[in-house]
């Protein structure tokens, strides 16, 4: 008779195969030699539970972005970086360690110290007198890319190649900080019967005449992915994949930033040339 | 930020989840959570520590359910998930007992190697870390392994701990102490036994 170290290698082993048949068989076998004691909770109540829990997370993790806004502008005082009475918006994107960084600021800085102020930020310390603001935040879902325009007042591009999917979902996120700083958020998600995925993220940035603003975003992304794609009508896209932790499905994503927006296209489960022709078909021109 | 939250996330928020989603997510649990459980159980030893991961587990199910709607084996990927998810409880347990037992033995040269070198040794070659750790804890008695897991895994308090077996604060602190080192002896044992070529 097999012991429990034996049983769960081959238990292990399964799960790297994803074998369900074999999985379940392993399961039986600890049974066996380790009869469960466990009181596993009704399982509607833990998933009613897990989805109270998520949604808390979620709120508690939105005042980030004011918190980080904030600290960066204690940031380039510290740092004396030069800062020039701006009034447009200016990205950038780069890699800082292993998470690809964007950053929208309307001061004038170079990307070398867009650079160093994110490095510093990661570890700066907040200051006393750092203006803390609560952002707004409203979530939103919609029917239709018509609706979710024009509730959004955004300009919503979708490329002219677009294939022949379903819209699974179209939801929105309006984060306001203060009276100077609004940004709104939509994804805009299909499929289709292949199991392919799509997605068209837009956010737009609305900033108030005279008010300051440096603000990033970090994300994971799988080494050495970064890359870039000029499309056909000359717009630059910076060109990453995100894999789940399985590394069984990977995300092709590419994301550019144009006025007051950015735009980003991801693409599950498509070919290189396939994605190539959707990037190709979409008119940013109206973002200009 | 978790991946694909800005980019795909469809709304980074439940609210933002189609009824779809959740009815998918409401079918996982039903299908997945008990037997997830019971390996994690297992897998850990410690029941608090494996609701804790099993918790882990379908939150991460929840915040890719859009993507895992499309999987063909959800199943597969839950399973994977939570060994990933116990594999890295261990790995963050045995390095807290690692940094403890290195800040207190600054001072001390009993002739014995920093446990961190057997354990750099092991990442340098190669070896499957979790298979090194599960040797080191499977030659601690049944007791002192109880300790571990308690304190360890399961996050106890010292004070706690000491409650439950009945004896003064300060003696469970010393018999840690005790474990501690015992455990880097037997580290030590075990990596020039089995882990180094």
């Amino acid at each position: 008779m097999k012991d429990k170290k034996q049983i769960l290698k081959e238990l292990d082993d399964a799960i790297d195969r994803a074998d369900m048949n074999d999985i379940e068989r392993g399961l039986n076998s600890l049974s066996v030699v380790e009869p469960n004691t466990i009181q596993a909770e009704d399982p509607g109540l833990f998933s009613t539970r897990v989805q109270k829990m998520y949604k808390e997370q979620c709120i508690m993790n939105k005042p980030r972005r004011a918190l980080r806004i904030s600290v960066v502008a204690a940031v380039i005082m510290a740092m004396g970086i030069t800062v020039y009475a701006a009034s447009t918006l200016n990205w950038f994107s780069f890699l800082s360690g292993d998470k690809f960084v964007t950053m929208r600021t309307t001061e004038s800085m170079t990307e070398d110290e867009a650079k160093a102020l994110v490095e510093t930020n990661q570890n700066a310390v907040i200051p006393d007198d750092a203006v803390m603001e609560t952002p707004e935040i409203q979530e939103l879902s919609f029917d239709t890319v018509q609706q979710a325009e024009k509730e959004l007042d955004m300009l919503l591009v979708l490329p002219a190649s677009l294939p022949d999917m379903v819209l699974d979902n179209a939801n929105a996120q309006i984060v306001g900080f203060g009276e100077g700083l609004e940004t709104r958020t939509c994804w805009l998600n299909y499929s289709d019967d292949q199991g392919r995925l799509f997605g068209v993220t837009v956010v737009r940035e609305i900033i108030q005449p005279g008010t300051p603003v440096t603000g990033y975003t970090t994300h994971d992304i799988d080494d050495g992915s970064l890359g870039s794609y000029k499309s056909k009508s000359g717009i630059e896209y910076t060109t990453l994949t995100e894999s789940d932790d399985s590394g069984e499905m990977t995300a092709h994503i590419a994301y550019t930033m144009i006025g007051e927006y950015e735009y980003t296209l991801v693409f599950v489960g498509f070919e290189e040339d396939e994605r190539q022709e959707i990037i190709d078909s979409a008119d940013l021109s109206v973002y200009k | 930020m978790p991946k694909y939250r800005k980019m795909l996330g469809g709304g980074s928020c439940l609210s933002g989840k189609s009824e779809k989603d959740k009815a998918f997510f409401d079918d996982l649990c039903m299908s997945y959570y008990e037997k997830v459980l019971r390996y994690l159980c297992s897998k850990l030893d410690c029941e608090a520590a494996a609701r804790d991961c099993t918790q882990d587990v379908f939150l991460v199910a929840l915040q890719k359910s859009t993507l895992l709607r499309q999987h063909p084996n959800p199943g597969g990927f839950l399973f994977q998930t939570a060994k990933n998810i116990a594999k890295k409880k261990k790995r963050e347990s045995f390095q807290q007992m690692m940094l403890e037992l290195d800040a207190e033995d600054t001072d001390i040269d009993d002739g014995i190697p920093d446990l961190s070198d057997y354990i750099q040794m092991v990442q340098d070659q190669q070896i499957n870390e979790e298979d090194y750790i599960e040797s080191v804890l499977s030659e601690l008695s049944e007791e002192k392994r109880r300790l571990y897991t308690l304190y360890y895994l399961n996050k106890e308090s010292m004070r706690e701990i000491a409650l439950l077996f009945g004896v003064e604060e300060a003696a469970m602190r010393m018999r840690f102490v005790r474990l501690r080192r015992e455990i880097r002896t037997i580290a030590a044992a075990v990596a020039v036994k089995y882990f180094i070529s």
